[in-house]
């Protein structure tokens, strides 16, 4: 979907046009145009809104902070302070073809290439004075301790605070006690940062629109399951954004519901015309993120006939709670995460998901340096192999094309292929 | 002449004494500093340090991804290979949830089945009172799981005795840090043996070699040591780190390791059984120890630094971190940055010993020292 | 109606001639710079050792890593499936395949129908590959043949701890600076390939029967090692490194009369 930018406005310019915050509105008022393309109306509409979190960090007028992946934003969006997700913003970088420039500043500073690339990238054009230097640095342990190392260093080298949300192992009642704990220090923390009181209404709100996102997230899984379901992960990995910082804001339940909406539209009118779509001869799962450069695999896995019907990060983790009691409404959804803590429950929701889906394989991208998602991989073949379930494992990075042999890649996704024939 | 046989002596015995360990049959396993072993104690178990392995993690590269930490693969190694010889001399393991690589080893240990019991201990973060609180609540459960599995009552005044006992021992090893700011008599590194030792033994053994030692080895040492006076940090240090760096002339002053100085801190109140659980006692030691760079609070000694070295009169710094471990990579890169005048030298390991090229470089670094 | 398989791998190429199950022709020959060159070459050696003119082929299946640069295939199929199928044509007993090519392994599982049922293979680097036992070679100034001889149980076993190729190299040179006996180093370096392969085969379980494909099938010290590792025997082809090619051509025969 970024092709369109990438092809007709950045070629031939420098990446330092992207830190004027006019060049958002000008692409905001584009996708209001209708004069970039996509194929979903709810899919401009998470660019519009990503585009007006980015222009307003550039703009400088209202405190921004940098979030790790699954930190409560609720708290953000009620005290108005941006968020910014280093991981997606390096998504993003990455696929409008820059993020070279970012990794070798970092490298040129011996950052090594042992770990993360969304981080090193991001760090990147910190250090290279591309991104403004952040009010504070938010993280949340669970899933991905590298970032809280990343955000506690650059915490100490800006001088600013680093907000840590430290997430325990287990869902009980003495993790739910900590957890709701910590938050209500972290909100003392963060209006220190905003500079004003976090009222309770504002928190509720905040609160509320979770979830009502959640709501509309689960209506969009639910048509995801329908046979003529057009939406593919290569097109919901665009909503990745809202994901990651979404939460709490109040236009994200809208644009949910207008993806549902969509959906339906299509199944229907694929239900309507003549055999509507071709069912694909294998549905597959897709686990973790993907690469963010051009690369080809899951074009690639739909011109043979395979389908990614679903993928575990859309998997809503998290059950309903009194959204009146927001911080334990939080503190819950903090816990719930299925791809922390012990590894059953992973196992558990993968072949949940699996079969909601009715997939005929699972496929999981390794991202270089992702010691969370890609630790236990073979223990988690070993529980798929119990149930038929075949799994494929493409070692790679999202962000650091050096580290993407493509002939590999392909002789691996081509031998799965035979394999489910 | 005759003194020299005497702690070699010592050595020896002390030596004989840890492989003795290797056949008994009640350890229970830990690895990271953070272990409560006084509840291990208290449930009659010998708490015993796994040791890890040298050497290449092969199996272990079936069930852990191989961007792990060598340590955890490596130790998983250990455990395989003891397993496969049909050798039953762990009673269990224990591992705290101390990173993301300690998680995965310990998803593997618990999916292959091969120990009789493992438990996972969650650790905060922090050092604050919900931490504490959260922190002492685990630790209650886990004396109740491992009471459970050893068939006994968890026996709290069991715990408070366990707890007094490895105090002492702490005491012990923590009066060889005071004075180093000046001349020493006893390098870095005959700390690090006895401090291994003290992860080893039982309580009562290591008392009996301590007091041997500081008899018939500490009150004999005159002479003070001559050479560069040395800082070390870092992750854990392969075995004879420190016996290789003082073979070459350093002189280890000061250690930041987690099987080290840290190893060693107490609360400096005494515990009063009156005043409250031991559970919060063990809770409050283990969270205000000087902090793993896991921890929250970890990169505030980095202010310090620079002045802790001064106060020790630190010639130069030795880091020593293991290939692909986040929290001490992130560490050392503030680390390399504060260090403006103090020469350091950064060793990254693969827990495979002490290579031919490390070797090289720490000589070359004491030569510069020198 | 002929058919034939060519096996284009990182090092050398193979192609095999089929017809009704009996094989024509068999060439082998290194890979070098151009894998469109050297597949054109092996085939037209293949066509004169069987006497046939490349009309005369009904199909053509290409595999191995230069698949796709054959441009007069007439389908890609992955050395996966090409080694599964050829193994179990030579052995229909066979379960596990273990195939250490030039700059991949691979562990392949079988149905008892000769199915492949899941496979894996190594991660990026070469450690454990036919091109880490070159590169060693290269470092201890000798070649695959020395590699190759199984020596005495007497002898040592060097400790090779890096898993990297790299570093891998620059121990062994530390090893033979510091006077240690060759074939000790040797022995090191065979073990380390061995337990890695063993890594690998547990992800996906080994059952009997086990055959062992690929060039460095061939190298007798390490197939012995792998067995006493894995306390099972172990089956080797005649031509280890023609069982893709084989593959291939037995999938060219079905798709022909198709």
């Amino acid at each position: 979907m970024y092709d369109f930018i990438k092809n007709k406005i950045i070629r031939g310019k420098t990446p330092s046009m992207f830190r004027l915050p006019f060049v958002y509105s000008l692409g905001k008022a584009m996708v209001r145009c209708n004069l970039l393309k996509f194929s979903y109306r709810s899919a401009a509409m998470t660019v519009e809104y990503g585009m007006e979190q980015i222009r307003r960090i550039f703009k400088g007028r209202s405190p921004y902070v940098w979030v790790s992946a699954f930190f409560p934003t609720e708290f953000l969006h009620a005290l108005d302070i941006v968020s910014f997700s280093p991981e997606v913003i390096s998504a993003l970088i990455t696929s409008l073809g820059f993020q070279n420039n970012f990794l070798e500043e970092a490298e040129s500073r011996w950052w090594s290439r042992d770990n993360c690339s969304f981080h090193r990238c991001a760090m990147g054009g910190l250090i290279s004075n591309f991104y403004p230097v952040p009010a504070a640095f938010c993280a949340s342990s669970h899933l991905c301790e590298g970032g809280v190392f990343l955000f506690n260093n650059l915490a100490r080298r800006y001088h600013r605070p680093f907000i840590l949300l430290d997430t325990p192992l287990d869902n009980n009642d003495n993790s739910l006690l900590y957890v709701t704990r910590q938050l209500q220090k972290i909100i003392t923390l963060l209006e220190g940062v905003a500079g004003t009181r976090l009222r309770v209404e504002k928190l509720e709100e905040a609160v509320f629109n979770t979830e009502k996102t959640r709501q509309a997230m689960l209506k969009v899984n639910e048509l995801r399951r329908h046979p003529y379901s057009p939406l593919r992960s290569k097109d919901a990995f665009a909503y990745l954004y809202l994901y990651f910082t979404g939460m709490g804001s109040r236009v994200v339940p809208g644009i949910y519901e207008t993806l549902a909406a969509e959906l339906e539209k299509k199944i229907k009118e694929s239900q309507n015309s003549k055999g509507g779509e071709t069912s694909p001869r294998y549905r597959l799962l897709w686990m973790h993120l993907q690469p963010f450069y051009q690369n080809g695999i899951m074009d690639y896995l739909e011109a043979n006939g395979a389908e990614l019907v679903f993928e575990d990060f859309s998997h809503v983790y998290w059950e309903s709670w009194d959204p009146g009691r927001p911080l334990e409404y939080i503190a819950n959804r903090m816990l719930a995460h299925f791809n922390y803590g012990r590894i059953e429950r992973r196992i558990k929701v993968i072949k949940e998901l699996a079969r909601r889906y009715n997939v005929d394989g699972v496929i999981h991208f390794s991202h270089w340096g992702c010691r969370q998602s890609c630790g236990s991989l073979n223990i988690i073949r070993n529980s798929l192999q119990e149930e038929g379930l075949p799994f494929l494992v493409l070692d790679g990075d999202c962000v650091d094309s050096r580290n993407f042999a493509s002939g590999q890649v392909q002789t691996r996704i081509d031998g799965f292929l035979e394999m489910l024939a | 002449m005759e003194q020299q046989a005497v702690e070699k002596a010592f050595w020896e015995r002390l030596e004989e004494e840890k492989n003795k360990l290797l056949q008994k049959k009640e350890k229970l396993a830990w690895i990271c500093s953070y272990t409560p072993v006084e509840i291990i104690s208290a449930c009659k178990l010998h708490p015993y340090r796994f040791p890890g392995r040298e050497g290449t993690p092969f199996s272990a590269d079936s069930y852990l991804h191989s961007s792990l930490c060598f340590f955890a693969r490596c130790s998983l190694e250990r455990v395989l290979k003891e397993a496969g010889k049909g050798k039953d001399v762990l009673a269990g393991m224990v591992l705290v949830n101390s990173c993301i690589s300690m998680l995965h080893f310990y998803h593997a240990l618990e999916k292959l089945g091969c120990l009789p019991f493992v438990y996972l201990l969650d650790l905060p973060r922090d050092n604050s009172e919900q931490a504490r609180h959260y922190y002492a609540a685990n630790l209650r459960g886990f004396h109740q799981a491992l009471s459970k599995h050893c068939g006994c009552e968890s026996n709290e005044s069991e715990l408070w005795e366990q707890i007094y006992l490895f105090r002492e021992n702490r005491g012990r090893l923590w009066e060889l840090y005071a004075g180093r700011n000046g001349e020493v008599a006893i390098d870095g590194d005959e700390i690090m043996r006895l401090v291994n030792a003290f992860t080893v033994l039982s309580p009562e053994k290591f008392s009996n070699f301590f007091a041997v030692y500081r008899e018939n080895i500490l009150g004999k040492r005159k002479n003070n040591l001559s050479g560069p006076r040395l800082f070390i940090t870092g992750s854990f240090v392969p075995e004879g780190l420190t016996g290789f760096i003082r073979e070459l002339g350093g002189v280890l002053v000061l250690d930041d390791l987690c099987i080290g100085r840290r190893m060693l801190q107490f609360p400096p109140e005494e515990p009063d059984e009156a005043d409250g659980d031991p559970y919060s006692y063990l809770a409050r030691l283990y969270l205000g120890k000087d902090p793993c760079p896991r921890m929250q609070q970890a990169y505030e000694k980095l202010e310090e630094i620079e002045k802790t070295l001064k106060t020790y009169h630190i010639d130069g710094v030795i880091f020593y971190y293991l290939k692909f471990c986040d929290p001490w990579y992130y560490y050392g890169q503030l680390l390399k940055e504060k260090l403006n005048n103090i020469p350091l030298l950064v060793l990254e390991g693969e827990h495979a010993g002490i290579t031919g090229q490390m070797r090289t470089r720490i000589s070359a670094f004491l030569e510069m020292l020198s | 109606m002929p058919v034939a398989g060519i096996d284009i791998g990182s090092l050398s190429t193979e192609v095999v001639i089929l017809k009704k199950e009996e094989m024509l022709a068999q060439v082998i020959i290194p890979t070098g710079a151009n894998s469109k060159l050297a597949a054109e070459k092996a085939m037209k050696e293949a066509l004169e050792k069987s006497g046939l003119s490349f009309n005369e082929l009904g199909y053509i299946v290409a595999t191995g890593y230069g698949r796709v640069s054959v441009p007069f295939a007439n389908k890609k199929v992955t050395e996966i499936s090409c080694h599964g199928k050829g193994a179990f044509f030579l052995h229909p007993g066979v379960r596990t395949v273990i195939d250490i090519g030039g700059q991949d392994s691979k562990v392949i599982r079988l149905s008892p129908q000769g199915k492949v049922i899941d496979f894996v293979m190594n991660e990026k680097c070469a450690a454990g590959t036919g091109r880490f036992l070159e590169v060693m070679a290269h470092a201890l100034e000798t070649d695959l043949e020395e590699m190759s001889r199984p020596s005495a149980p007497s002898v040592k076993t060097a400790n090779i701890s890096s898993m990297c190729t790299v570093f891998a190299e620059s121990e062994v040179v530390s090893l033979v600076a510091e006077g240690h006996p060759r074939e000790e180093i040797i022995k090191g370096i065979i073990y380390s390939v061995v337990e890695r392969t063993i890594s690998l085969a547990r992800r996906v379980g080994v059952e009997e029967e086990l055959m062992m494909t690929g060039g460095v099938a061939k190298n007798i010290a390490l197939r012995e090692a792998l067995e006493k590792s894995l306390g099972i025997k172990i089956t080797v082809p005649d031509e280890p490194q023609a069982v893709g090619a084989l593959g291939a051509a037995l999938l060219a025969a079905e798709e022909a009369v198709k």
